[in-house]
């Protein structure tokens, strides 16, 4: 053994404390960054030779520390966990939103909603029923039909601009997907690099897994660990990213026309592979939710609304039909509806004449009776009108709801939880850090001082042999 | 959360964050509340208060309409009611002048001045049949004329109802509560006789007789004229009784509206001292958690080495 070998293992302690203290540092300064996984200088005792060789054998201790690689605290049970609980969290919310924002088009219940204007409408039948020849009356029915009709097409159209804007936020997020592939692509070549060249790619990785974080929120996608250190991202089984290759996502509809009409002629959007047009499997993330709102929800809404449209005008028309107008001739239909995107709910009656108030047939002249307006009236409390389907629709739209924001709650808690723990693993603790600070700079301290003792040790044997008896 | 974890850090920060904006979630729910006055202001606050405000405003307005109904039904009774009191006054004086006109002494003279008076009062009560209610003659039926009787011959222009016959023409009706409606108007012939046999032309005919000095007609007129007053004394009644059907539920129907918009409120508004003492309450809590936070957070091993 070398006189001078204390000095190695004093100085592989002081490198290896020193790194220690680098990666504490590291950390302290990581504390509070996003998808950061804590770091652990790995330390192994350098073991003494084994092997005997001629007229040299090892008598001394160990060789002091050596320093194997700087390690990345990471659970990738749990990181996968998170992506799937990430990407179910990201899709439940997209999806309370478009219900919240459908559900905020009716405003009910209160004095602006449908429900109001039917009543009000509903009741104006009386006045006419009271006074059948009074035009006023009838003029205020008219009135009240044309705000009827423009609420039922507004109510619609809000719910097609809710539509237009859920397909531009599908499309951002497409982009958005596009663009985070590529990046992980990037990044997963850099880390190939580093791995091959023996560098550490930890914080390389930890950027990396991010952004997977982030494709799993907007797309629901998997990861797959690959070779040296790479992961492939996954969509539904195909490749959105392998290795240092990202695919990339298209917003399309099946016959290959504008998204932006889809919903008026009951096409379906779907997310695409744009090297090939084959659909997507996109059931999570924030897409997810969009294509369950564009597809589902949406449409659904406005089915619904459309058929309450439709039953006011059939019930309406069917009572007209039944009595006669100011003039003796028998009513006709007072709304027009016109499946949209055509007109909708339209008016059809200008001349308040019209208004069939009478059951009486003309008998010498016409009949100024009012019984066919009162029996309007009574439909109000219809057990089959489109009031009571109208109540029936919003309460079907508050249950749907109420279901969402339920899962949302649940799925918060257990992303949550899952959060918690990966925090747990990977998550910086100043306390742990400055505990293994003050640790590293005592063994620093010793080190140093083994340094002194075994500098003096040669010291003595250098100058003060030789001089006996001097 | 459980303590197996290692906590660290951003643990800590996680779930004081969510304690806090969940404390704040509460907060801003109570705070949108008050400011808005309203319990429920969506459907999925609660489907099922949604569905009852939506009913009680639908019915509400029901009611509403319904006692608009009432009262102009209660009108339209009303000044049927007045119009035949009146009338069966001044039929009564009628008698009276028939009476005196059968008298045997009475001159020539004073037949004239009989006939005459009679003349005037038919002539009155002529136009008391055609009194109008809002424009339209109490006693047409529902036959669009001017007048229910012709003011020169006295024949009946409106149509005739029949209470009989729920499918018959010339009935005026109001709808007072759900699906109930209730005859508001009594027609000319319901009231005052059938063409030819009505009131006017038994006038007509005491007149004539009383000019030409024909008791014996006269006689027979009189029991005509009692046929006439009884009739009309039994269609008043009949007024009355629906005018008091359709006030009870005019009543009902006021007091239908109180209990709905009561009940509207109780579904729809909030609670207000309660909710004011919620949002105390949460503000405390709120208060409690960020004290604990700011203890939580604070020490750290740094405090304690050199």
């Amino acid at each position: 053994v070398s006189d001078f070998f204390g000095l190695r293992v004093a100085l592989s302690s002081l490198y290896a404390q020193r790194r220690g203290l680098e990666v504490t540092g590291h950390n302290v300064a990581n504390v509070n960054t996003e998808g950061y996984s804590r770091q652990r200088v790995g330390l192994q005792a350098a073991g003494a030779s084994t092997v005997p060789a001629l007229h040299a054998r090892w008598e001394g201790a160990g060789a002091g520390v050596d320093v194997t690689g700087v390690d990345r605290l990471r659970d990738q049970f749990l990181e996968s966990r998170a992506l799937v609980e990430h990407s179910v969290d990201s899709r439940l919310r997209q999806s309370q939103q478009v219900m919240a924002r459908s559900e905020l088009v009716f405003a009910e219940p209160g004095p602006n909603g449908l429900q109001a204007e039917l009543a009000e409408f509903w009741a104006g039948w009386g006045d006419i029923a009271n006074q059948p020849t009074d035009l006023a009356a009838r003029s205020q029915i008219l009135e009240r039909s044309k705000t009827l009709a423009t609420s039922f097409n507004r109510t619609r159209d809000e719910l097609g601009t809710l539509w237009g804007a859920s397909a531009e936020q599908l499309k951002v997020t497409v982009d958005d997907v596009n663009a985070t592939a590529a990046r992980v692509a990037e990044l997963n070549a850099a880390i190939e690099r580093a791995t091959k060249s023996d560098l550490s790619p930890n914080d390389l990785a930890d950027q990396r897994d991010l952004l997977a974080l982030k494709l799993a929120q907007s797309v629901g996608a998997t990861v797959r660990p690959g070779e040296a250190g790479v992961v492939d991202v996954y969509l539904g089984g195909t490749a959105l990213v392998r290795g240092s290759r990202a695919e990339t996502l298209q917003v399309s509809v099946p016959d290959g026309t504008s998204v932006a009409n889809a919903d008026q002629k009951g096409q379906a959007v779907q997310i695409q592979w744009a090297k090939d047009g084959y659909p997507a499997m996109v059931s999570g993330g924030r897409a997810g939710g969009l294509l369950d709102g564009l597809n589902r929800v949406l449409p659904a809404t406005r089915a619904g609304i459309d058929q309450i449209a439709k039953s006011v005008a059939d019930v309406v028309n069917a009572q007209q039909a039944q009595g006669y107008d100011l003039g003796g001739t028998e009513g006709g239909p007072l709304f027009g509806w016109d499946t949209p995107p055509r007109t909708g709910l339209t008016v059809q009656i200008s001349d308040p004449a019209r208004i069939a108030a009478a059951a009486e047939p003309p008998n010498g002249g016409p009949s100024v009776d009012g019984r066919n307006a009162l029996r309007m009236g009574d439909l109000a409390a219809k057990p089959t009108g489109p009031d009571q389907a109208y109540r029936s629709f919003i309460v079907a739209l508050g249950v749907e709801t109420q279901a969402i924001n339920r899962q949302v709650d649940i799925q918060a808690n257990i992303t949550g939880q899952v959060d918690a723990v990966r925090d747990a693993e990977s998550g910086v603790n100043l306390d742990e850090e400055m505990a293994n600070m003050v640790a590293y700079q005592h063994a620093y301290s010793a080190a140093s001082r083994l340094l002194t003792a075994v500098d003096e040790m040669l010291e003595t044997l250098i100058r003060g042999t030789g001089v006996v008896g001097r | 959360m459980s303590t197996a974890f290692r906590i660290t850090n951003r643990s800590i920060n996680r779930t004081v964050m969510d304690g806090l904006q969940t404390n704040l979630g509460r907060m801003q729910r109570l705070q949108e509340q008050l400011s808005s006055g309203r319990a429920v202001s969506r459907p999925s606050d609660s489907p099922v208060s949604t569905v009852s405000a939506m009913q009680y405003r639908s019915q509400l307005r029901q009611v509403e309409q319904h006692a608009r109904n009432a009262q102009d039904g209660l009108s339209f009774l009303g000044m049927t009611d007045q119009t035949l009191t009146g009338m069966i006054g001044d039929a009564g004086r009628v008698r009276q002048l028939v009476l005196a006109g059968l008298n045997g002494t009475a001159s020539g003279a004073e037949r004239e001045a009989l006939a005459a008076e009679v003349d005037s009062l038919r002539s009155g009560l002529l136009d008391a049949a055609n009194s109008k209610y809002l424009d339209r003659p109490l006693f047409a039926g529902t036959a669009n004329v001017p007048t229910a009787y012709d003011r020169v011959t006295g024949a009946f222009l409106g149509n005739a109802g029949d209470e009989t016959d729920p499918g018959a023409t010339g009935k005026v009706e109001r709808s007072i509560a759900p699906g109930v409606s209730v005859r508001v108007n009594v027609t000319g012939p319901e009231v005052f006789g059938t063409n030819g046999e009505d009131l006017f032309s038994v006038l007509a005919d005491v007149s004539a007789h009383l000019r030409a000095g024909d008791t014996a007609a006269l006689g027979a007129d009189l029991s005509k004229l009692d046929d006439r007053l009884l009739t009309i004394q039994n269609q008043l009644a009949k007024v009355g009784a629906r005018y008091h059907q359709v006030e009870t539920m005019r009543d009902r129907a006021e007091n239908d509206k109180i209990t709905l918009t009561h009940g509207l409120s109780e579904v729809e508004d909030i609670d207000l001292p309660k909710t004011i003492v919620d949002l105390q309450l949460q503000e405390v809590a709120y208060n409690a958690a960020l004290s604990a936070t700011a203890r939580v957070i604070q020490p750290s091993l740094l405090d304690f080495l050199r």
